[in-house]
């Protein structure tokens, strides 16, 4: 029998490969179909799943509806899950219109599809010029759960037809 | 003799206290050959026991190293499979070094360089390695060719949109026997999955381990929400009746001063 080095120290055991291709996804958890936030008068706002368009930035619903981003976390989990949604669409007020609004301390609730329901309190609200968004923190996929709402705000620059700034507010669950 | 490995563990002690940054490594060891427990031995110690299909081996520790006189025993034995010499492990970089089958059913080790570069928004990579004793595959996605022609020893590599994709295996060139699969495969968002196809196909054993690197994908490039101006302190659409208003009393006046022009 040979002996055993003391490199071995030095390697982790990581696990198994044979995945089980068959067996049942993990459960992302309940889909989130409604948004109330009693301060700025929204009551179960119609919430979707979104994604990412063609040219790589968030899709948003038209401007009725909230987009949760699909792939960041299931709300209340680790990292940052993000709702978003119009200030202004099409000449209308977009249903985030009083977003800017909001101040640390305002609770909202989030309805999920199971019946189910979250509230999340605002911990942290901020205005970022378009780019310098911190992308890092608000699609952060570790780290404190997290909610981010978030919205455009600042001067409107009619030749792009958009707003040069972001408004978002950080909430964590209650 | 019993002194060398001492020494080794602590110049690899030293390194290990260099920052995580200076030894930007990701080593991993997979055992892809069915019903053979293996020991990995360096320079005549047992540095991993008992190793059996399957399992993985986090190696980054040794990154930038040579192992001297590296060999996979059959487990609990001296009897030697594989004799790699002095194994340089790579410095930097995402590799799984697995030990496999090659095309004529000899074990062999292979290393391979794992693309972990930023994934797209709403994407997840797949990875797929011909690891297995048998003739040259296709590899079907979705009912189409993936990747075409691979032999043993190679693969391909593909962003997808994130979700699941119905994967098969097929001999090169036809579309059966399906060797392996068809099998859902998750394409997480974020995440590079590497599938390696194992085993033997004469002996019936082909199949696939999997390994699962996250972390890589990108955030949207943008938050977009609004193309029309809102006025601020005041909803859009009292704004709107104040423009009308506006218009009204304007169209009245002008109306007016019509008058009042025939009248003079």
């Amino acid at each position: 029998m040979l002996e055993r080095s003391p490199l071995a120290d030095l390697v982790e055991p990581v696990g198994d490969m044979r995945l089980d291709l068959d067996a049942p996804r993990r459960e992302a958890g309940p889909a989130p179909i409604g948004l109330s936030i009693p301060a700025i008068r929204l009551d179960k706002s119609p919430v979707r799943a979104v994604g990412v368009e063609a040219n790589g930035e968030m899709e948003i619903p038209g401007g009725s509806e909230i987009g949760w981003y699909r792939w960041s976390p299931a709300l209340g989990h680790a990292g940052s899950s993000v709702l978003a949604a119009h200030i202004g669409w099409n000449g209308r007020d977009g249903v985030f219109r009083n977003l800017d609004d909001l101040d640390v301390g305002a609770v909202f609730t989030v309805h999920f599809d199971d019946g189910s329901e979250r509230s999340f309190e605002i911990t942290e609200t901020a205005q970022y010029g378009k780019k310098d968004l911190p992308f890092d923190r608000v699609f952060s996929k570790d780290g404190d759960p997290t909610v981010v709402l978030i919205t455009c705000g600042g001067d409107f620059t009619r030749a792009l037809s958009s707003y040069n700034d972001n408004v978002v507010a950080y909430a964590a669950p209650l | 003799m019993k002194k060398a490995p001492a020494l080794i563990v602590a110049l690899f002690s030293l390194m290990l206290a260099t920052p995580a940054s200076a030894r930007d490594a990701s080593i991993m060891l997979a055992h892809g050959i069915p019903d053979t427990g293996v020991d990995i031995v360096v320079d005549g110690g047992v540095v991993i026991a008992d190793f059996n299909f399957g399992e993985m081996e986090d190696l980054s520790a040794f990154s930038g190293q040579t192992l001297p006189a590296l060999t996979v025993n059959l487990a609990g034995t001296e009897t030697v499979a594989l004799d790699l010499g002095d194994f340089a492990v790579p410095a930097s970089g995402n590799y799984t070094v697995i030990a496999h089958l090659d095309a004529d059913r000899a074990p062999t080790v292979s290393v391979f360089e794992n693309d972990v570069s930023a994934i797209a928004a709403g994407e997840g990579r797949l990875t797929v390695r011909h690891t297995a004793a048998a003739p040259a595959v296709d590899v079907w996605a979705n009912g189409s060719p993936a990747f075409q022609n691979v032999s043993n020893g190679e693969g391909g590599s593909a962003d997808l949109a994130a979700g699941t994709i119905s994967a098969e295996v097929v001999p090169a060139g036809v579309t059966e026997p399906v060797v392996i699969g068809p099998a859902d495969l998750p394409i997480t968002e974020g995440a590079l999955l590497i599938v390696f196809a194992i085993g033997s196909l004469e002996a019936g054993n082909l199949g696939v381990l999997t390994q699962s690197i996250s972390g890589l994908g990108e955030s949207p490039s943008a938050v977009n929400t609004g193309n029309s101006p809102v006025d601020n302190g005041m909803d859009a659409n009292v704004a709107y009746g104040i423009v009308l208003a506006t218009a009204i009393l304007g169209l009245a006046f002008i109306g007016t001063r019509r008058g009042a022009a025939v009248e003079a």
